[in-house]
């Protein structure tokens, strides 16, 4: 840790322009057997300015590993200055593909627990084996280490059997994947009724198995053998028929809590429990962990009681005031006007259709008016949306923690704790302008990186208490870091 | 003008923030003008390709035309709008960024919660002398537009220590 500027082995330009020639490769491979000089020249052309860019950037691009930070710095035409802090470094892993291995490099990949890199690195360097292996070992000492907690085998604090688990994965799908298995089943069976010469409902029903049935066969082997406890602060949490998942979290970790219900499972009046919980490694199929599935509203209130009592708090739900209605009415009208000239020029297309086709009776009826029916049940279900959008949204801000409650047809009520909110943003349309009104937005970093939460339409004054409050803990000392560790 | 927008004498408004340089405007009009360029080009392709377009050619020409109108607006009403409507501030313990056009838009973000800060500048606002600030949080990135460069790497450092700083009261 030197803070002298290192450059990067130059063998990543070898990578890169490998990498570009690939890409071009793949572009021209249907048409090779057209590939003419010239196209040939072009593309080595091409190639040529890609080395020539790609070897000037590595020229221009240093890092330097100051006292607490590193420095990242590329001055070629998009200029880039970029600090990583070490302490905020979440992950260090050592890559060495066939191009390392040649020319004795490793990659250094550096990852910091944000939205923007919870899939791609914050920064990726190239050095010689020994300085790669040096320099992670220096970075490894910096950074911020959590402490490790041991897996302990306890008896479940919930009551989950196999009738739950295969309730979970019939129900816990979306409403839109549930009415579309259901369209797809009809359909198939309707084209197999009317299909004398067999075969036919072949597509619908595989699709219906891929939409449905797989997904749901899969819940079930993933969740069966539920399990979850607490012990003191940290959540333990196992699944899984084929692979076992095991999963343990200090409860610091959880972000947010949501219970989420699909109108499927609110008919049964089941809702079931997700965490926010961020960096879990070891449920790599649910990077979501599932804290309670599928189970009455009752039963979820005391798992949450056992497993989370910190997100549980008097609630005081503040219902959207009713000149939400106008932005809202305003929406549903937008989106319905679309839907209509659509559908007006999808159904002057059909007519033309039908004049080719010279269609007669029956079909000819329903090639006329089939866009009509479909743009009118959109217009309907829009209608109906609007209306619904208007009576479920709700948002209760507490002391410490503060839910919104959205969804029309799957619902999700996310208590959140201010805390963990990383930005807030307030937005307001010339509409809701006019009443007062706003839309809530708070980014929270999820389980699957970075995460927004979004209110229905609230007084502004309102939803400009959370990033009140959120400031007044940090400065009247209720905010403690080490309570909050992301 | 909305009364969040309004400043005083000393160029800031009610709440502090701040106003952006002029010719924030000047580098707008020149990336759109490229863009511009671009696609009124794309539509006289499609002009003289009509008849071996076909039935594409009718779709291809209204999108086009639409996409030309929408740049010209951009050229002439975005610019001067966007710096009208673009107020930011950066205090103690956090940045403030108030815009837009239509719907306005405050985002808040805590400094505390800042794990990162960058200062990028393409081609058109190096010409300008122009930056932007990236802020990643481990909940999202928040940018500052068309900074001064200056300003920005006044900013970005000021950030960095302020964050160096919190780091190190925790070690």
């Amino acid at each position: 840790m030197t803070g002298e500027k290192l450059r990067f082995h130059p063998s990543v330009v070898l990578e890169n322009v490998v990498q570009v020639a690939a890409i071009i490769a793949l572009m021209f491979i249907s048409s090779i057997q057209m590939m003419r000089v010239e196209i040939v020249m072009g593309v080595l052309a091409v190639l040529a300015i890609a080395a020539l860019l790609l070897f000037l950037r590595w020229r221009r691009t240093t890092v330097q590993f100051n006292e607490n930070e590193i420095v990242l710095e590329r001055n070629t035409v998009f200029k880039m200055k970029k600090s990583i802090p070490y302490s905020k470094i979440a992950l260090i892993n050592v890559d060495r593909g066939v191009i390392n291995r040649i020319f004795g490099t490793s990659k250094l990949k550096v990852n910091v627990n944000s939205s923007k890199n919870a899939m791609v690195p914050e920064a990726v360097m190239v050095f010689k084996k020994e300085l790669a292996d040096r320099i992670k070992d220096d970075l490894s000492q910096h950074m911020h280490s959590s402490e490790p907690v041991e897996y302990i085998d306890e008896i479940s604090a919930l009551q989950i059997g196999p009738w739950d688990v295969m309730m979970h994965g019939l129900f816990s799908q979306s409403t839109v994947q549930i009415v579309s298995g259901v369209f797809l089943l009809g359909l198939s069976v309707f084209e197999l009724y009317g299909d004398v010469n067999g075969g036919g409902g072949f597509v619908p029903l595989l699709m219906f198995l891929v939409v449905n049935v797989l997904p749901t066969i899969m819940s079930m082997v993933h969740y069966a053998n539920f399990k979850v406890y607490r012990v003191n602060d940290t959540i333990y949490l196992q699944h899984g028929l084929v692979g076992k998942y095991r999963t343990s979290f200090k409860s610091s970790r959880i972000n947010a809590v949501r219970v989420r219900s699909t109108l499927a499972s609110r008919l049964f009046g089941m809702s079931y429990v997700e965490a926010e919980v961020v960096g879990l490694s070891s449920d790599k199929n649910s990077k979501r962990p599932v804290l309670c599935l599928l189970k009455k509203d009752a039963i979820i209130e005391a798992a949450m009681r056992e497993l989370v009592p910190e997100f549980i708090y008097e609630r005081r739900a503040m219902k959207q005031p009713e000149t939400a209605r106008y932005p809202i009415a305003v929406k549903a009208a937008i989106v319905s006007s679309l839907i209509v000239l659509l559908c007006v020029y999808q159904t002057y297309l059909m007519n033309g259709f039908a004049k080719e086709m010279s269609l007669s009776g029956l079909e000819l009826t329903l090639v006329q008016n089939i866009f009509t029916i479909i743009g009118s049940l959109l217009v309907v279900a829009t209608v109906l949306w609007a209306i619904w959008s208007y009576r479920i949204k709700e948002i209760s801000l507490g002391e410490e923690l503060f839910t919104f409650v959205n969804g029309v047809m799957d619902r999700s009520v996310t208590t959140m704790s201010y805390d963990k909110v990383q930005i807030v943003r307030v937005e307001k349309g010339p509409i809701a302008r006019r009443y007062g009104l706003a839309i809530g937005s708070v980014s929270l970093l999820s389980s699957i990186g970075g995460g927004n939460v979004i209110s229905g339409y609230f007084p502004e004054e309102q939803l400009d208490r959370v990033h009140k409050i959120v400031m007044e803990r940090m400065t009247n000392g209720k905010y403690d870091y080490h309570k909050n560790e992301s | 003008m909305a009364r969040e927008f309004e400043v005083n004498e000393n160029g800031l408004t009610a709440e502090g923030f701040k106003v952006l340089d002029p010719k924030v405007k000047k580098a707008m009009r020149l990336g759109v003008l490229l863009f511009l360029i671009i696609s009124v080009t794309i539509t006289a392709l499609v002009l003289v390709f009509k008849n071996d377009l076909g039935d594409a050619y009718w779709p291809l020409l209204i999108i086009c035309t639409l996409i030309d109108v929408v740049a010209v607006s951009d050229l002439i009403v975005v610019p001067s709008v966007f710096y009208a409507r673009y107020r930011y501030n950066v205090g103690e313990d956090r940045i403030d960024v108030l815009r837009g056009v239509l719907v306005i838009k405050h985002m808040v973000v805590p400094v505390e919660r800042i794990h990162q800060v960058e200062v990028t500048r393409g081609p058109i606002k190096n010409m300008f002398g122009l930056a932007d600030v990236t802020i990643t949080t481990a909940g999202g990135t928040a940018t500052i537009e068309y900074l001064d460069l200056s300003e920005a790497e006044g900013i970005a450092t000021n950030l960095n220590e302020k964050v160096l700083k919190i780091l190190k009261e925790r070690v």
